[in-house]
């Protein structure tokens, strides 16, 4: 399924975690690089990652991590968002201005064909890989029938 | 999907302890005009001043009040993106007021006062100031903080101001405090300083 929420998102996480430098690549090779205003950051910060355990138990504080964030107007008055880990200013204001392109539908198809649709790409590769690596070391555990009554 | 949010401080950290330490000399110095150092653009109409004191007073823990003039869509945003705060439909659950139009504005008695136990849980109300009118006549403020009296021209205050304030004075330890915000000056107010207007010629 997918609805303009789940394609935004879908863009935002692949843009957050892809390197700065294939960012910044698709950013200088831009025709035109739209002009924008910084409305908030990059600015750095810790936020506190909650986890319930196997999903289902109570919340508990995992730890902190370190968060930069940037939110940015292009000239037409979209804004675009990032929240990004690390402290790496730069590639927070990157993505969040391609966050802003991607809505904007004139930037939109020729970004998605050339950005976000490689990103995704590179993305399922590295988890099928990581995937394919574990395998081996896997481990089932399961209790056989020990029929004491 | 048009819906953009006017900028906020350029460098917050610094910027919004700048602001809170003329905020703290206007409010010790009560009728001093004390220079803004940080103008952040703002909703639309927002006197600079009124901008920065909101960026820097406002967070999560402090419910909102915008009179009809300040209460854009644009400031909705601006608050909630910038500041978090809670903005609340009743002058009373207030902790903070941003007054655009005072000639309009409600009664002081309108916003919490707070209580003899908790004098400090009343509102501080933000009064936007027109400097464009050429002064009339004046206002002279007496207190502690004042060294002899300060003055201010009375148009930068709505009509009738001075007799709703005697009441306000006259609640002390309770009533709620004044922060005049021009474009590019604050003017405290604490209800503390004791106010009178020139007599006419």
């Amino acid at each position: 399924m997918s609805t303009p929420l789940t394609r935004r998102s879908q863009w935002m996480g692949v843009l957050a975690l892809a390197g700065t430098e294939r960012l910044q690549e698709a950013w200088d090779a831009l025709a035109a690089p739209p002009e924008y205003n910084l409305v908030r950051g990059p600015e750095t910060g810790l936020v506190m990652v909650r986890a319930r355990s196997g999903n289902g138990g109570r919340r508990f504080n995992l730890g902190e991590m370190t968060v930069t964030r940037c939110s940015v107007n292009l000239q037409g008055g979209i804004m675009g968002h990032a929240w990004i880990s690390g402290m790496r200013p730069d590639h927070a204001r990157l993505a969040a201005l391609f966050d802003a392109m991607l809505q904007d539908p004139q930037h939109s198809d020729e970004l998605r064909r050339t950005l976000v649709e490689p990103l995704l790409l590179a993305r399922k590769e590295h988890l099928a890989r990581r995937a394919h690596e574990v395998r081996p070391s896997r481990v089932d555990f399961f209790t056989l029938v020990r029929g004491e009554d | 999907m048009l819906q953009p949010i006017p900028a906020g401080f350029s460098r917050p950290v610094f910027e919004s302890q700048g602001v809170f330490r003329v905020i703290l000399q206007a409010m010790s110095h009560p009728g001093q005009v004390v220079p803004m150092p940080a103008r952040p653009r703002g909703p639309l109409n927002w006197p600079g001043a009124m901008a920065a004191a909101v960026l820097t007073l406002c967070d999560m823990d402090t419910p909102l009040w915008l009179d009809p003039a300040a209460g854009t869509s644009e400031a909705l945003r601006f608050v909630r993106f910038h500041c978090g705060s809670p903005v609340v439909d009743a002058p009373r659950k207030a902790a903070f007021a941003v007054i655009l139009d005072p000639e309009n504005m409600p009664d002081l008695e309108a916003f919490s006062s707070g209580s003899a136990e908790y004098p400090e849980r009343s509102a501080t109300v933000l009064l936007s100031v027109a400097t464009s009118a050429p002064p009339d006549r004046r206002i002279f403020l007496h207190g502690p903080g004042v060294a002899g009296r300060n003055e201010f021209p009375r148009n930068w205050l709505p009509e009738g101001f001075t007799d709703r304030w005697q009441f306000n004075f006259g609640l002390f330890p309770r009533g709620v405090d004044v922060i005049l915000a021009g474009e590019d000056f604050v003017v405290g107010l604490p209800r503390t300083v004791s106010m009178e207007e020139e007599p006419c010629m």
